[in-house]
């Protein structure tokens, strides 16, 4: 019987749930250190599929069998989509012009 | 068209249900419970791979020799009866040759390429039907599975172009990934009409639901959809007549070009297996798959996929190459207006006369 | 005794676990950006194998067809579009390393503790009845059909902008 095995055995829904916060944090450290723009944009990337995995482990382990965990987790990978377009268009723009994709080579702001 | 399949449960219809249940019965008399289960499928999947092996290399002997007879010539005879052992003297020279990593390549990605652009061209097996019932496992999202495992190789081909340090093989690289991600969108839309006309994505499902009527027969829709299928199909293999990227009097050999031997090979074997697994699917989704009278199943579907095969190298060997910007504006400008009007009339002609394709 | 099946679904979440993991982490120190960037595609593999072991099939397709096959291409053509003709170091000082990590190593404790302490109303798998496609279908036709328009005008709006934007003059 399942529930006679010791913990880690069967994947419960805090399995799922701390996967999706180490993938969380670890893109956070990415989005937090790195200079490269296309490195950043690779974390932020990253913290989406943490926050995939959150959704999809509640919608397993739900109250209901509407899946709104995974259908929201289809509107995160459409946003995903369209914040990569557009962020790799405007570092494609910067790049034209400062030919350089570091993010502190085009801090113009004083102070 | 009610078509007549042999009797469903005769040795020579189904030989592989009997062998499967003797296997299991002999093993399961001595091993604990899933480990027959797991053995028998491994073993299922050594086989299939085996018989995906041997077709591929009839495959680079039957094109060179299709080719030549288009072209007024012989194709390879000599090395055994008919040439039958050529693709074995072809394997056994890729394998003897050395494989040459150059000094400005990047070593991970450069040898890991070919296996990226080969796994999912075999994973694609695991869900087709040769017959009822054979398939290494049937899964609810057959379809999406299959276009999925077809968007994966294009970021072995960029791998590949941008870890030869060549740049040519980068220029190579990227126009053939620009390709394959612009082909794949014709080819998911258009794959929606099989679905919509049987109401399910498993592949199992759309070959049964061809048992009256094949989808090609379903008359507005049907003969559109295979000719996009098989267009953009044959675009996202680079075959001819979209082969620019890897043409090799216009850019050395595209992505391709600083890799010899098995290497090579890998990438070689891929095209192959991709362009048989296209007319494959176009057997299943347009042709009926494994139904025909009198003979076995796995053998109408062997002659449907090789016939598709047939028509792919028959296109190779009369079309000329498309060039670039004609390639792509094909794709934008034509495919995918096609391609979702189509999906557009089915879905309407779906809903307005409802059981007329046995959904 | 039979091995149950939960010892391999377990095992096989533990894998893809670690090797999503592994591709995050070395996404952040690998030293050349395409790396990263193949990195990026082993988290995004890994993660489409864990959204089959938690039974979103669908979702796990629809994953590697659009992040691997489509936003994974997007991002390595503007890999290649912007070539550096130096690999500067990229972290701006171990300061700023040791406070992002410091950062983001807080948020990871104080979610664990949570998720750990809470009571969760069921941590059981929820048996389904319908296929996920369909259930899928269902909701984003009928109870989600706004959000759904909303997400295509969105996509439209941001490929006309990246045109536009990354357009030569």
């Amino acid at each position: 019987m399942p529930s006679a095995l010791p913990p880690p055995y069967p994947i419960t829904l805090q399995h799922g749930l701390i996967l999706g916060a180490m993938l969380f944090a670890i893109g956070m450290v990415g989005a937090l250190t790195k200079r490269n723009a296309i490195t950043i944009l690779m974390s932020i990337e990253v913290m989406f599929n943490g926050v995939i995995v959150t959704f999809v482990s509640f919608a397993r382990h739900a109250q209901t069998t509407d899946l709104i965990g995974q259908i929201f987790a289809i509107f995160i990978i459409t946003v995903a989509a369209a914040d990569a377009a557009v962020g790799l268009a405007i570092v494609i723009a910067i790049y034209r012009l400062r030919h350089t994709v570091r993010v502190d080579a085009v801090d113009t702001l004083q102070g | 068209m009610n078509v007549l399949v042999c009797p469903p449960d005769t040795f020579i219809c189904d030989p592989f249900r009997p062998i499967w249940g003797a296997g299991y019965a002999l093993l399961s008399a001595f091993l604990p419970e899933p480990v027959p289960t797991v053995v028998l499928t491994a073993l299922t999947i050594v086989v299939l791979f085996t018989i995906v092996a041997v077709i591929v290399m009839s495959q680079t002997l039957a094109e060179r020799r299709i080719v030549g007879f288009m072209q007024g010539r012989l194709g390879p005879n000599r090395v055994g009866p008919q040439g039958l052992l050529q693709p074995i003297a072809d394997a056994l020279k890729l394998v003897l040759k050395e494989i040459i990593v150059p000094y400005q390549a990047d070593r991970v990605p450069f040898l890991l390429a070919p296996f990226v652009i080969l796994v999912p061209s075999l994973i694609i097996w695991a869900v087709i039907p040769w017959g009822p019932g054979l398939s290494v496992t049937d899964l609810d999202i057959g379809v999406l599975f299959i276009l999925a495992m077809g968007a994966l190789p294009t970021i072995g081909i960029l791998m590949a172009g941008w870890a030869s340090g060549n740049k040519y093989a980068l220029l190579g690289g990227m126009r053939s990934a620009a390709q394959l991600i612009s082909y794949e969108i014709p080819l998911v839309i258009i794959a929606m009409v099989p679905v919509l006309l049987a109401g399910s994505m498993s592949l199992r499902r759309i070959v049964e639901a061809q048992t009256d009527r094949w989808f090609i027969l379903a008359l507005p829709v049907g003969p559109v959809a295979m000719l996009l299928f098989l267009i953009a199909g044959i675009a996202e293999v680079n075959r001819s007549p979209f082969d620019l990227p890897e043409a090799e009097s216009e850019i050395i050999a595209g992505f391709h070009t600083e890799y010899s031997g098995m290497a090579w090979g890998l990438f070689y074997l891929a095209e192959y297996a991709n362009a048989f697994a296209v007319s494959a699917l176009t057997a299943i989704l347009f042709f009926g798959g494994w139904m025909g009278p009198l003979l076995p199943p796995f053998i109408w579907f062997f002659l449907k996929a090789y016939l598709g095969f047939f028509v792919i190298v028959w296109i190779r060997s009369t079309l000329p190459r498309m060039r670039y910007d004609q390639l792509m504006q094909l794709a934008w400008k034509v495919a995918i207006p096609i391609a979702l009007i189509t999906v557009g009339v089915t879905a309407i002609g779906i809903s307005l006369f409802p059981g007329v394709v046995g959904y | 005794m039979s091995i149950p099946v939960e010892f391999l679904v377990a095992g096989g979440f533990y894998t893809f676990a670690a090797l999503a993991v592994a591709g995050a982490i070395g996404l952040i120190l690998a030293r050349r950006v395409f790396h990263s960037a193949l990195f990026l595609v082993l988290t995004l593999s890994s993660v489409a194998a864990e959204l089959v072991i938690l039974g979103a099939d669908f979702l796990a397709a629809v994953q590697v067809l659009v992040y691997v096959g489509a936003i994974m291409v997007l991002i390595i053509f503007g890999i290649m579009l912007t070539p550096q003709q130096v690999e500067l170091p990229d972290i701006g000082g171990p300061g700023q390393a040791l406070a992002g990590v410091l950062v983001a190593g807080a948020i990871l404790i104080v979610s664990t503790v949570v998720i750990a302490t809470s009571r969760w109303p069921r941590s059981t798998p929820t048996p389904m009845d319908k296929s996920t496609t369909e259930t899928i279908g269902h909701g984003l036709f009928n109870a989600f059909v706004l959000p759904f328009e909303i997400a295509s005008i969105l996509l439209v709006v941001a490929m006309i902008g990246a045109i536009v934007i990354a357009r030569e003059e």
